[in-house]
């Protein structure tokens, strides 16, 4: 591919975009299944030229007919590896985020309508390792795909290569299936020192990022997916009241801001990554976090929901919104 | 970041079975040195894959290809003869087998493995060995398909299957191909067989030649005659003509003798005859001649050839314009009355009675007294016949060695041999009275293959004669022989010197003819093989014209494409929809299928059940477009439902139950179908067209 041109590429692409469009599910059929010899395929060709050459020279018909027999394998194993993809159903499960530098994991669904046995079907992203899964027995089977991440913001997961090469080896049937697949990446967290330092307005209180401060009562809370399970009132819920969590005065004195305005002498995706790495730790320590960028403001919370919301912030920010 | 290739194991097993099928038939061949490579490399592989061996480093490569080339040069004395060759390949072949790191090394074993199997059949095409490839080819592409197979198939025996599926399914194609397929001639010289070790006649002839011949049965040639056959008594099938004795051995006088105007060869369909004259009727026959590295074809005498790249020698026999390396097919068109050369010239008259300077005194002197007695040539010929025939003379295959003098020492003391010794000897008696004669070798009689009308020829028929020019009848064949065994010429040498061939061989099934069964199935072989022979061997350009003309009715371009890809379409069609029509997920319930037979009979009246309409409603609205319905519907309904969805209920639980209310509900529904169709009828003629009442 890399011979060609970039105009030629250009309108391949857009031919492609045409023929397989972006589908959520996608059933593979002859409009979306290239089929071509693969490269062991033209090297067999040449030995079977080489043969044909033996038989025409010596005259000698047995060799034309084990010659014709190769090529006849050749031409069978055509419809072998076509019905080897065709009818398989292929669908992309959403990918969990993930960090940039660390691979994101998105879950292909290959399923099947009829008893076709599938075999040897190799996947691959654009940037990714292949995978070879096969549908033997079952309807479908989940297979896990790895896609490494480099920078934050949306990876977009670009067109999936679906091929195979089964049963012989000799022709290798593909297509390319967009599903317009994409993962949220954030930033790389980098460890900082900064969280004491920067927030002055904090400062006295940074010691209680130590000690895990627990002291009085300051009433319940209804309880949020990712609340600590030790807080939760198990006395009421045992009476049958909704979850709520306990929530303590001191606990909640500790708010920190996680401010685009502290790492002023640094480079944005630095920032970025040293302010994910304090929203994770403000998380894991249980302190409510706010944080602001420039043009965004989300007001101290603590919370798998907050954690998510800042950390998407932090992925998209400066980017064109487009997830 | 990929991962380190290992090979599967299903592959290697099966391709390390694959490669001792395919080497199977060469070993023969090939030195014992490169068989024990193989066996060596293939137990390497075994170790590799079990993680206890080395792969070898570059320098060791290096040095064992080296190694090979210097054995295969050792063994063979060149590298580019055609077994050199092929034993180069095999031990690369082997030599892979060690080296095989990533798929491509794989695939470059399998690929070689494809193509040791087909290079067997520059040394062999009979039907076995066929069969024997075909075999060892699936066991290859099982290997091939075991590459690709998924890791989660534990047996090889899928690969082995597939396999065979594959095989099966582009085989039909295959034959497409070798029938259309043009055939054209060689595009080039190739390197031919250095050497064959098989037994045949040679350029020469000395006494004990024959004796070897006679312990074999391979089969020479096959006959199959157009018309009526001759007895077996005149078939005389000339080879080579002996003109040049040198006391011992006879060999042609072309090389000794050199005589310009007698060298030129004519194509043999061209031959009228300048040398002799035609009579009688003629007599015409094919023969397909077994590879025998030799020129020389065999055909009784007067004959002409139609056939190609066959010319006609001046001293009446056919051969080819090269040796015959592969099994041969010619016409010959004989005229076995015919006058052969009724004028001899003086150098050929000379050449005719060449014999050595001195040696054999008492024969010499015998044969001038003996001419001396006799009227004429013709007389004295049948004076020597006499000769043999009143005195001791022992035909046998065990003569006994023969000194200085060959001829006197046969003549007048041992008098035990075979043709060989009574065609010399005889020879050199005419001779030594001033009487042209010659040596002809070829083969006497064969056998008749009852089944297909043809008959066998093997080496054991291997027979040497002598021909006797004589004014005005030209050359006359004598067989010598037959003065002392007539039986020899009668009923063939299987009979005549049966306990002698007896204790050579065993195993050898011409020595149970006479076993009934025995003899019907090899006989039945024999004309199978010849047919393959005949229909598929020897399917050349002209076979293929008659094939053309026979089944599409003319030679055409465009009907062989036709052929060709309607051939082609049909064979890969039914493959593709065995493949790709897709069996149906679950069987439907018995119940359930009758209930929907119900409801496709609806349909069809123009009644669409819903794909949400339950069994109840849909019975409803049946009662209310076909009032008439309306019963039988409901009841339909209630047993269907019944059936299938009131599992608990208590007349369902036993069997007995169950099957009666299936009877009952299928008893509705046929009868209900019945309704319908009359319904259905009637309403299409009242309504024109049926509109449908969904």
């Amino acid at each position: 591919m890399a011979s060609l041109s970039a105009p030629l590429i250009k309108r391949f692409d857009a031919w492609v975009r045409r023929r397989i469009p972006v589908a959520g599910e996608v059933t593979l059929n002859q409009k979306k299944i290239f089929i071509l010899p693969s490269r062991a395929g033209l090297a067999y060709l040449l030995v079977l030229g080489t043969i044909l050459l033996g038989a025409i020279n010596y005259e000698n018909n047995m060799l034309f007919g084990i010659c014709f027999v190769l090529l006849s394998l050749l031409v069978v194993s055509i419809l072998h590896t076509y019905s080897n993809l065709s009818g398989l159903s292929i669908k992309c499960g959403a990918a969990q985020p993930t960090f940039a530098g660390e691979p994101a994991q998105f879950e292909l669904i290959l399923s099947r309508r009829g008893r076709r046995v599938y075999e040897g079907i190799r996947i691959k992203w654009p940037e990714s390792d292949v995978v070879t899964a096969s549908l033997l027995e079952g309807k479908q089977k989940r297979v896990p795909l790895f896609l490494p991440s480099q920078r934050r913001g949306v990876m977009k997961a670009g067109r999936l290569l679906v091929e195979t090469y089964y049963p012989v080896g000799l022709i290798r049937a593909w297509t390319w299936l967009d599903f317009g697949a994409q993962c949220l990446v954030y930033p790389k967290p980098i460890a900082t020192h900064r969280l004491l330092a920067a927030s002055s307005e904090y400062n006295q209180e940074g010691k209680y990022l130590q000690q895990h401060g627990t002291d009085d009562f300051a009433g319940f809370k209804t309880y949020v997916p990712g609340d600590s399970l030790k807080q939760v009132a198990w006395k009421n819920a045992a009476r049958g009241l909704p979850l709520m969590t306990k929530h303590y005065e001191s606990q909640a004195e500790q708010r920190i801001w996680v401010d685009w305005a502290q790492f002023d002498q640094q480079d944005t995706e630095q920032r970025l990554s040293q302010m994910c790495y304090l929203v994770l730790l403000a998380e894991q320590r249980k302190l409510e976090y706010g944080l602001r960028l420039p043009g965004i403001e989300m007001q101290p919370d603590l919370g798998v929901l907050h954690k998510l919301k800042a950390l998407q912030a932090l992925a998209l920010f400066g980017l064109e919104r487009d997830i | 970041m990929s991962i380190a290739f290992q090979i599967p194991r299903n592959c290697l097993a099966i391709l390390l079975v694959a490669q001792a099928a395919v080497l199977l038939p060469h070993l023969t061949r090939l030195p014992i040195w490169v068989s024990l490579v193989c066996v060596v490399c293939a137990i390497w592989r075994v170790l590799l894959f079990t993680g206890r061996g080395f792969y070898p480093g570059s320098v060791l490569k290096f040095l064992l290809v080296l190694v090979a080339f210097i054995g295969i040069w050792n063994s063979y004395g060149t590298l580019v003869s055609l077994e050199a060759v092929v034993a180069l390949l095999i031990t690369a072949f082997a030599l892979k087998l060690i080296e095989m790191k990533h798929r491509r090394d794989v695939f470059a074993v399998i690929f070689l493995a494809y193509f040791v199997a087909a290079m067997e059949f520059l040394f062999e095409q009979n039907f076995l060995l066929v069969l024997y490839v075909v075999f060892a080819v699936v066991l290859v592409t099982a290997a091939l398909i075991a590459l690709h197979e998924s890791d989660e198939r534990q047996r090889p025996v899928h690969a082995l299957f597939t396999g065979v599926k594959l095989m099966g399914q582009a085989l039909p194609l295959a034959i497409v191909l070798f029938i259309v397929f043009p055939r054209i001639g060689p595009l080039w010289a190739v390197p031919s067989q250095q050497t064959k070790a098989s037994t045949g006649q040679s350029d020469s002839m000395a006494p004990g030649d024959f004796a070897e011949l006679a312990k074999s049965n391979e089969l020479a040639f096959r006959v199959s005659f157009d018309g009526k056959q001759p007895s077996l008594q005149h078939l005389y099938w000339r080879g080579q003509v002996f003109s040049h004795f040198d006391g011992r051995r006879w060999t042609a006088s072309g090389a000794a003798t050199p005589t310009a105007e007698w060298q030129p060869y004519r194509r043999a369909a061209q031959a009228t005859g300048v040398n002799a004259q035609i009579r009688g009727q003629p007599l015409d026959y094919a023969v397909t001649l077994e590879p025998s590295q030799q020129p020389w074809l065999y055909a009784l005498a007067l004959a002409a050839s139609s056939t190609a790249e066959v010319v006609q020698t001046g001293d009446f026999r056919l051969l080819a314009t090269r040796p015959v390396e592969q099994r041969m097919l010619y016409r010959v068109r004989s005229h076995m009355n015919s006058v052969l050369e009724p004028e001899l010239t003086r150098p050929r008259r000379l050449a005719e009675l060449q014999l050595p300077e001195s040696g054999d005194p008492r024969s010499r002197q015998f044969a001038r007294d003996l001419r001396r007695e006799s009227a004429d040539n013709a007389d004295y010929v049948n004076a020597v016949l006499k000769y043999f025939n009143r005195n001791e003379f022992v035909y046998t295959l065990q003569p006994g060695k023969l000194g200085w003098h060959t001829i006197d020492e046969f003549l007048f003391s041992s008098r035990r041999g075979f043709c060989e010794h009574y065609a010399s000897s005889f020879v050199f008696l005419m001779r030594a009275a001033d009487v042209p004669a010659r040596v002809v070798v070829g083969y006497q009689g064969g056998e008749i293959n009852p089944y297909e009308n043809y008959l066998l020829v093997r080496q054991f028929d291997a027979h040497a004669w002598a021909e006797v020019w004589l004014p005005d009848r030209g050359w006359q064949r004598v067989d010598p022989t037959s003065a002392v065994a007539p039986n020899r010429i009668e009923l063939g040498i299987g009979d005549t010197l049966a306990e002698e061939l007896r204790d050579n061989g065993p195993l050898s099934l011409s020595n149970f003819r006479h076993i009934k069964l025995l003899n019907w199935a090899r006989l039945r072989w024999d004309e199978l093989n010849y047919s393959w022979t005949q229909f598929v061997l020897n399917y050349d350009a002209a076979a293929q014209i008659t094939f053309f003309e026979r089944w599409l009715g003319a030679v055409s371009p465009l009907r062989i494409a036709l052929f060709l890809l309607g051939g082609g379409a049909l064979v890969l069609g039914l493959v593709a929809i065995s493949l790709l029509r897709d069996k149906v997920v679950h069987k439907l319930h018995p119940v359930d299928a009758i209930y929907l037979r119900h409801c496709r009979a609806l349909q069809r009246s123009g009644l669409v059940r819903g794909a949400s309409e339950g069994a109840h409603t849909f019975a409803l609205r049946v009662g209310q477009v076909y009032p008439e319905l309306a019963d039988s519907a409901r009841r339909i309904e209630r047993l269907y439902t019944g059936l299938r969805y009131e599992l608990s209920a208590e007349e369902n639980k036993t069997d007995i139950n169950k099957t009666r209310k299936t009877n009952k509900l299928k008893h509705e529904v046929k009868s209900s179908m019945k309704k319908i169709k009359r319904l259905s009828g009637a309403n299409l003629a009242a309504m024109e067209g049926g509109k449908a009442r969904v």
